[in-house]
Order: structure tokens, then C-alpha cells, then sequence
């Protein structure tokens, strides 16, 4: 881990101050008016991504880019949109922050708009700039709020934050079992003391109690600690908002050390992954409950399903999230007549209850004052190798608000 | 092979004409040296005109060259593990004892790097020979005194069972008495063992009193003495 | 106070396993000087074929272990001969260098063939329910681990302690002109060194993949404790390593469990620091004892 930072970083300045030439050079061409959009030609638009492709995170990341480019590739031997064909271009940026900045700063002079990638903290870095220059940022997979909250231009994303799913996974433990304590064990995903101040303030709210949180960096070796600390402290519930491995870790730990608690377990999207299904401990599966921004397994006639078939991605949910947004993504191109940054943005912000990946993605809506398309989302729990949405919650910002969840049929 | 029939071969060293030196500066320019088998040769000459060059270039530790490069028949192949699978221990100066090993390990490796058969008996032989040692074996190398390591690092050399035995500076830094018994039980080791001795010392008159023959470099090549002729001995130093 | 006894006790059980990677380094840098910093990445590797030979082959895991074992060993060999031994006038420094290099190139050709899809879980080699000491609960594979460690540990002990082989290697360690000169063969024990640490890094790879998964980069987060604990102990003492690794183990789960996970590291890396001021060794790390 070191010593990777330290060699990946040398360069960085380099790529930095050359990047910053390059936009320096090409910021003056983008005022141009009409359909001679930055990005767009006659037969091409160019898209672009900064995606984790290398460290401990590039696993479970690079999924999502190749099942966009499957998709935009499929786009494109269908004749691609209005005659014109899709190039896509992903840069690495190792999960970090300056890297994906001067990525951006690569792509700023000819991208039409960026693809979203992994990462919270990737996308916190870049997402004032892509809006300032107009950039459209199309479905970052992150979770901070400050990214959409308050709703940036340009800046869209169709799940769900942290904060507002771990008060969400509260509120669905509280329906489900009954109220009681709960103890939160936090990655720090970018922003995170959002996302326990309001799972405190949803079980306060419910009449539950909160035990206490515990703050673990990503590639933590060893949860044992904590599984002890919660073994002590008997949590009905513990609330977890974790990357993959770091979620099966933890929860192999808990099994271990027979700390899994009385009621239930419960997680963010940020659990949702194959590297969590490949590497949990069964034992525990029946009191696992993840929230999900995508239906699993994937409706069987989703375009993305049959896209994916016969490759390990169609049982991803990183990967089918990707070809998900990439399908978003061209539907709001195929939707924007006359195809400028600033019409894509006005086409988005139209969607009401928009099916855009049918099977797999709940009904987006957008307004310009709302940049978090999702609705409602699914509850998923592992089975064996595989996730299975159980039950349906409405979401949104006032969780107060919501009315009751629905079993999955 | 046994303890006795290496040392009891033809161990005749024969070097004609070598030049060998550090980098472009050359300390040996074509010297000429024989060691009968069982003769004890000292060699003399201020510091640095080439007496460890000289031993470093036969046991193959420094790049050289030379018209013929013997021992017991055949050519000194440029290889220090070579040289040792030949016949010939090398002590070199400072003593170079393995510090933080015991005396016993200090030996063993001595008889590891000689490929001796029959170790235990040899090191016997060995030890027997320098009784002072016996107290010793379990102590760390790194921790004895001067006369001491001195003592080690020649019974490590023993141990490897050479016909050729090269000791570097074996005075050098030690008291008088700590030469006076060390050179004595070096050298009547080595005619019990049947090895030949090369002995290189800036000290001349110890060499005059043990050795068979003593030679003297100087320029770069060897010029036999008499130790005793103490005018030939200054002229060739100063 | 039971937390507290279970924390160090759980701390135990994870600096075995720090310890145990730290016997590959130690043993290597006793044998030639050189600090290894490919020994997370080879283990990895070694991981990696025993899964492979499982998955793609189709062997039960006994079979799968040893032909990792013997692939690990020729590695090492192939290591010593193409990136240490070219060049050797190019001094430690330059070599440990190329360890590194090594390590990253390495790292990418594990992302580039088995990236995609890790990290997986691996077949934990001992099942059962463990032991329970105070509140904590020592896992069947923890249990595996210690014994392993303890008998790695004596035997390295007994190899360097007794047998030519090792006396040999500890010669080349200290003055590998010397030991040259002594007519050691200098090349044939340092690729047998490598190869032994290789063997021993898989080893370690094919225990810690239970508990960790096997991913390209699963020991990277692990060596920065083993290094830790490795210099906390000495770097050149075995029974050093392993005490190293513990007390960083302890000390580390303790105080998340006592403060925070911050300040597990925290209190680690000060400790370190105060070992290094006062014992520059390291705990039972011998001073040089070389009389000049």
C-alpha cells in the first residue's frame, strides 16, 4: 500500500502540470453555439471516465466502466444514436483524488461529457469543476452528499447517499424487528459522520437507542476489535456502511467472535458487491440486509441481463449498475434533439418516473433542484453466492415522510 | 578422500611472470614465485607493495594474470572456492573471524568451505594443535581479543585441511609474546600436517626466525634475502 | 477489563500472522542483506497458484499446496538468478530497489490474470468452532497459524543454529567475501535462500487467505504491520520477528478497543519510534560485535 502511494504519486505532479497545459491550451474552444458541441461531431461523441483501475480498490471497480463500454459497444454496432457513434475513453486514477482531477483536466478539451466511476472521494475531487466548465457527469457511483446536495448543474446521480440509506436501513430494521440499540461500523467513504449522525438520529427518532460507532479505514486486516467491542456491547442491531471486502471481513468477525447481533445487520450499497458475495461467511446470511440501488438478481429480460449472460458480471452489481447508467446515458442523448451539454442537462431534469433500465434500476426523477434520480430502494439479502431483494422501501430525503416498505413478491 | 591424503600430495606452487593490481593500478608487475611442498616462505616488503595483492591473486579473490598459475600440477582457476576445493586456505589480514558466530561455527565453516569428509577428527587434530583455543569454542568470534581471533582464523584455515597454508599480516597489531606462540604453533602445524606455508608479515625478523626462505618484494616482484643481512633488508625497504 | 484481555488475546492471533510473514523477511535479510519488499507480492503468488491449481486443475487442496510449495521454491530460484544476482557491485540499496520494482510488476500481473473477481474466498485449511479464552474466541485457523508459526520458528532456529546449511548462510550474511574465500558456494546459498523464503511466504499466503481473502494486493496491508514489527523486534532475530509482531498485534488491538482505530496505528507507530530511540537494535536485535 505504501509503497504503491508513493510511486504512483511521483508522477502525478508531471501529469498534473502537463494536464494543466492541455486545458490551458484548449479551454478557449468550447463557446461555440449550435450542435458544435465540445465532444460532438457528425459521426462521434466522446465520452470519458477516471475509474479505479489500479490498487486495492480496482477489483471491484472496473466492472462498472467495462459493462458501460459492453454497453456503448452494443450501442454502436446498432448503428450507434442519430448516426452518431460513441467513443469511450477510461483513464486510471488509483482512487485518487489528484489523479482523477488531472484526469479530468486530460478529458476537459474534447469529452462531450464524463461517465461516473467508482469512488466517493474520486468524485467529491472533480465534480466542482466538471460543473463550473459545464462538463455533464453523468451517474458517479458515490454516496457523499456534497456532490448532489445542493443539486449542482450538471452533476446527476442515480443512487443513493449514504447518510440518507443508513437512516433508511434504520427505519427498515425498526418495521422489520422491532426497535432497539444499534452500534454503526463506518469506512470512511468519503464524508462519513454524516452517515452515522443519522442513523443516531433515525433510531433516536424510532425510539431506539445508540450504543456507539466505530470508524475503520478501507483494507482494515484485522476487525476483530470491533467485533469485540460490539460482542460487549449487545447491539440489537448493527448499521454498517463498508466497501465490499471490508463488509465480509467485518462480518466473518462477527461470526467468529459470536458477536453477530440479536436482530439484524444492515448495510449501505457500498456492501452490495461481488467481492462481499465471494468472501462473507453464510453463516450470517439471514440476518444480512443491504440496501440496494438495483434490483438482484437483474429482471431476466433487462437489456443489461442478457447484454452481461454467460460472463461473471451479470451476477455483479457494480457491473450491472454500470451497464445501467450507460443505458441511462444513452437514452438521454437519443431524448436531446439538438445535442449540447446544457440540452442533455435539461432532458435529464425532465425525467419523471422514468423506466431507463427496466429490471434492474427503480423509476428515475430528476427536477433542477433534485439530482438524485432514485425513488425507492430495494432491500437485498445475500443468499449463498448470490443477492436477493426482499423488500421494496420509497426513498428520499425526509425519511420521515416515506410511507411503509413493500415485500418483494 | 581422508585427512591425510590431500596434504600428502604434490602440492608444488609455481607462478611465473603474474600482474595483477586494483583497478588500473598495478602492484604486481611479472613476479615469479615457487613453494616446494612442505617448504614454509615468508614474505616481506613495506606496506603497500603488493604481499595481500600477491595472496589475494592466487586464491582468485582479484582479477590477474599471469604466463602459469600452478598448484600441485594443475592451473589456479580464478575462483576463491576453487582454490580452497585445490588445496589452498587463505587467512587473510585482519583476521576476518565471523563475529557474530562461535569459535566451534567458526571452525565448522572452515571445514564446510574445504568439503572435509571426515570433520570431526580433523578439527580435532586441529584443536589439539592450539590447546589455548579449547576454552574458547563457545564463545562469540566477534568478542575475543585480537591474538585470539588471530588464533581462530588460522585454525579455521587448518581445519579446511590445505596443502597450501596463506596467512596475511599474522603480527600485525598484536603483542610480542601473542606473535611468538602464534607463529609457533602456525608453523609447527603446518610441518605436522604436511602443509607448506606462504606467510606474508611486514614483520621481517619473525619470518627470518620460522621460515624456511624469505623473500622480499619490491617494484612489483620478489627478490630472495637473507633475513639475517640486516644492509640488504634496509636497502630493500627504504 | 474482559475486553481488554480479549483484544489482547485476539492481538495474539493476528501478530502470529504478521510475525510469520516476517520470518521470510528476517530470514532473508539474515542470509544476504537484503530487505525484501516483494515478499508480500511473492506470497501472494504462491496464494495464487495453490487457488489456481485448485480451480483451473481441479486439485483438493492438499495437492494444491504442495504444488504451490514447489512452484514458489523454483520462483524464488528464478528471482535470485534474473533480478538479484545480475550486477551484485551494485550494493544493497540498489537490490532492495529492485525487490521493490519487482513487487509492483508482480502486483500487475496478479491484477492482470486474476484482478477481475477477487478477492475469493479460500478454503480455510482447519474447520471447527475454535477456542474460547475470556470473551475472545481463537478460530480453529488461528490456532493452525500459532502451531505453524511455532514449528517454522523452530525449525529456522534449529536450521541456522545447527545445520551447515544454515551456519552457511549466516557466514554469507555477515561477510560475504569472507565466506567466499572460505569457498562457500556464494551463488547455490543465495538461491536457496530465496527459494526457502519464497516457501515460507506461501506458506503464510495459503493461511492468511481464510481470514483475509486472496486478492492481488492482500498482504499489502499487512506487511506495513510486519515491517513494523519485524524492525520493533530486530531485524535480524527470528524469536525477534515473532515478538515484534505480537507486541504490534497487542499494542494495536488494545488501544482501538481501549480508544479508537485511529489510534491503534497511532500508538503502534510511536512505540516504534520510541524502540528505535532507545534500542536502535530493535528488542532482541544483537548490536554489530564486530572489534575493529
Amino acid at each position: 500500500m505504501q509503497t504503491s502511494g508513493v510511486r504512483t504519486r511521483r508522477w502525478v505532479p508531471v501529469v498534473a502540470a502537463l494536464a494543466l497545459l492541455i486545458g490551458a491550451c484548449g479551454s478557449g474552444g468550447d463557446s461555440a453555439g449550435g450542435s458544435a458541441e465540445v465532444g460532438v461531431s457528425a459521426d462521434t461523441i466522446r465520452l470519458a471516465a477516471s475509474q479505479t483501475l489500479s490498487g486495492p480498490g480496482a477489483a471491484s471497480c472496473a466492472p462498472s466502466t467495462d459493462a458501460a463500454k459492453l454497453w456503448f459497444d452494443k450501442v454502436n454496432t446498432d448503428g450507434g444514436i442519430a448516426g452518431r457513434k460513441i467513443d469511450f475513453e477510461v483513464l486510471d486514477d488509483g482512487y485518487d483524488p489528484a489523479r482523477a482531477l488531472a484526469n479530468v483536466r486530460t478529458f476537459e478539451k474534447d469529452k462531450f461529457a464524463m461517465v461516473g466511476a467508482c469512488g466517493s472521494a474520486t468524485a467529491a475531487a472533480i465534480y466542482k469543476t466538471l460543473s463550473q466548465k459545464g462538463i455533464p457527469f453523468l451517474f458517479p457511483t458515490n454516496g457523499v452528499s456534497e456532490v448532489v446536495k445542493p443539486a449542482s448543474p450538471g452533476i446527476f446521480q442515480v443512487l443513493p447517499l449514504y447518510e440518507d440509506q443508513t437512516a433508511s436501513m434504520v427505519r427498515y430494521g425498526f418495521e422489520k424487528s422491532g426497535k432497539g440499540s444499534i452500534f454503526v461500523v463506518v469506512n470512511p467513504l468519503g464524508a462519513y459522520q454524516s452517515a452515522i449522525d443519522s442513523a443516531k438520529k433515525q433510531a433516536t427518532d424510532l425510539g431506539g437507542t445508540f450504543t456507539n460507532s466505530a470508524v475503520a479505514t478501507l483494507g482494515t486486516t484485522d476487525y476483530t476489535p470491533i467485533a469485540l467491542q460490539i460482542k460487549q456491547a449487545k447491539p440489537d442491531y448493527v448499521v454498517m456502511s463498508m466497501g465490499g471486502s471490508d463488509s465480509a471481513k467485518f462480518v466473518n468477525a462477527l461470526v467468529d467472535q459470536n458477536a453477530v447481533p440479536a436482530k439484524a445487520i444492515l448495510g449501505t450499497t457500498a456492501s452490495v458487491a461481488g467481492s462481499f458475495l465471494s468472501s462473507y461467511n453464510p453463516g450470517a446470511a439471514s440476518k444480512i440486509f443491504f440496501g440496494s440501488a438495483i434490483q438482484l438478481p437483474a429482471g431476466k429480460d433487462a437489456d443489461c441481463t442478457k447484454l452481461l449472460a454467460g460472463t461473471p458480471a451479470v451476477d455483479d452489481p457494480i457491473a450491472l449498475t454500470g451497464c445501467a447508467s450507460a443505458r441511462a446515458i444513452t437514452t438521454a442523448i437519443t431524448e436531446t434533439k439538438d445535442l449540447t451539454r446544457a440540452n442533455l442537462m435539461k432532458t435529464i431534469e425532465g425525467w419523471q418516473k422514468k423506466e431507463v433500465a427496466p429490471g434492474i434500476l427503480a423509476e428515475l426523477s430528476f427536477s433542477s433542484t433534485d439530482h438524485i434520480g432514485i425513488s425507492s430502494l430495494f432491500i437485498v439479502q445475500p443468499q449463498g453466492r448470490a443477492f436477493r431483494t426482499i423488500a421494496t422501501c420509497p426513498y428520499g430525503e425526509d425519511v420521515q415522510s416515506q410511507g411503509a416498505c413493500t415485500a418483494a413478491a | 578422500m581422508t585427512a591425510g591424503s590431500r596434504a600428502a600430495a604434490s602440492a608444488a606452487l609455481r607462478i611465473s611472470n603474474l600482474r595483477a593490481g586494483y583497478g588500473k593500478a598495478r602492484v604486481l608487475h611479472g613476479l615469479d614465485l615457487a613453494v616446494e611442498p612442505g617448504e614454509m616462505v615468508g614474505v616481506a616488503g613495506p606496506n603497500g607493495v603488493g604481499k595481500s595483492t600477491l595472496l589475494k591473486a592466487i586464491s582468485g579473490l582479484m582479477p590477474r594474470m599471469a604466463d602459469r598459475m600452478e598448484f600441485g600440477g594443475a592451473p589456479l582457476k580464478q575462483s576463491p572456492v576453487d582454490a580452497v576445493v585445490q588445496g589452498i586456505a587463505h587467512v587473510p589480514e585482519g583476521r576476518r573471524v565471523l563475529a557474530d558466530l562461535t569459535v566451534e561455527e567458526n571452525l565448522r565453516i572452515g571445514g564446510i568451505g574445504g568439503r572435509v569428509q571426515d570433520f570431526a577428527s580433523v578439527r580435532q587434530g586441529v584443536v589439539d594443535r592450539f590447546p589455548s583455543i579449547v576454552p574458547l569454542l563457545h564463545r562469540k568470534a566477534g568478542l575475543l581479543s585480537g591474538g585470539q581471533q588471530q588464533l581462530v582464523a588460522i585454525a579455521r584455515g587448518l581445519v579446511a585441511q590445505p596443502r597450501l597454508l596463506m596467512v596475511d599480516e599474522l603480527s600485525l597489531g598484536l603483542s610480542p609474546t601473542a606473535v611468538a606462540s602464534i607463529s609457533a604453533a602456525t608453523v609447527s602445524s603446518c610441518r605436522e600436517l604436511g602443509a607448506s606455508l606462504l606467510w606474508v608479515d611486514q614483520n621481517l625478523a619473525i619470518l627470518g626466525k620460522h621460515c624456511d626462505r624469505v623473500i622480499l618484494l619490491r617494484d612489483g616482484v620478489a627478490v630472495d634475502i637473507d633475513p639475517r643481512d640486516t644492509g640488504a633488508t634496509n636497502s630493500a625497504y627504504f | 477489563m474482559g475486553l481488554l484481555l480479549s483484544a489482547g488475546i485476539s492481538g495474539i492471533a493476528v501478530g502470529l500472522l504478521y510475525g510469520m510473514i516476517g520470518f521470510a523477511i528476517v530470514m532473508l535479510y539474515k542470509s544476504t542483506g537484503v530487505a525484501n519488499f516483494a515478499q508480500g507480492t511473492l506470497a501472494t503468488l504462491g496464494g495464487f497458484v495453490c487457488w489456481a491449481s485448485m480451480t483451473d486443475l481441479g486439485l483438493p487442496l492438499w495437492a494444491a499446496i504442495v504444488v504451490a510449495l514447489v512452484a514458489s521454491a523454483v520462483l524464488g530460484v528464478a528471482v535470485y538468478f534474473v533480478v538479484i544476482r545480475p550486477r551484485p557491485s551494485a550494493g544493497n540499496l540498489n537490490i532492495t530497489v529492485r525487490t521493490l520494482g519487482l513487487s509492483l510488476l508482480l502486483l500487475a500481473v496478479m491484477e492482470w490474470r486474476w484482478g477481475a473477481g477477487a478477492p475469493y474466498r479460500f478454503p480455510a485449511i482447519v474447520e471447527g468452532t475454535g477456542v474460547q479464552v475470556a470473551d475472545f474466541v481463537v478460530p480453529a485457523q488461528s490456532l493452525l497459524i500459532a502451531a505453524v508459526a511455532a514449528a517454522i520458528m523452530g525449525t529456522l532456529w534449529a536450521l541456522f543454529r545447527y545445520s551447515n546449511v544454515g551456519l552457511s548462510f549466516r557466514a554469507m550474511a555477515e561477510q560475504p567475501d569472507t565466506a567466499r574465500l572460505l569457498g562457500l558456494p556464494a551463488t547455490r546459498l543465495s538461491a536457496a535462500t530465496w527459494a526457502i523464503s519464497a516457501v515460507l511466504g506461501t506458506v503464510v499466503a495459503i493461511l492468511l487467505a481464510p481470514s483475509s481473502f486472496l486478492a492481488p494486493s492482500t498482504m499489502e496491508s499487512y506487511l506495513l504491520f510486519t515491517f513494523t514489527g519485524i524492525v520493533l523486534g530486530g531485524l535480524t532475530s527470528l524469536p525477534g520477528a515473532l515478538l515484534g509482531s505480537v507486541i504490534v498485534g497487542v499494542v494495536s488491538n488494545v488501544t482501538i478497543v481501549a480508544l479508537s482505530l485511529e489510534a491503534g496505528v497511532l500508538v503502534v507507530f510511536a512505540l516504534l519510534l520510541v524502540v528505535m530511540l532507545l534500542r536502535p537494535q530493535g528488542l532482541l536485535g544483537r548490536p554489530e560485535s564486530v572489534r575493529l
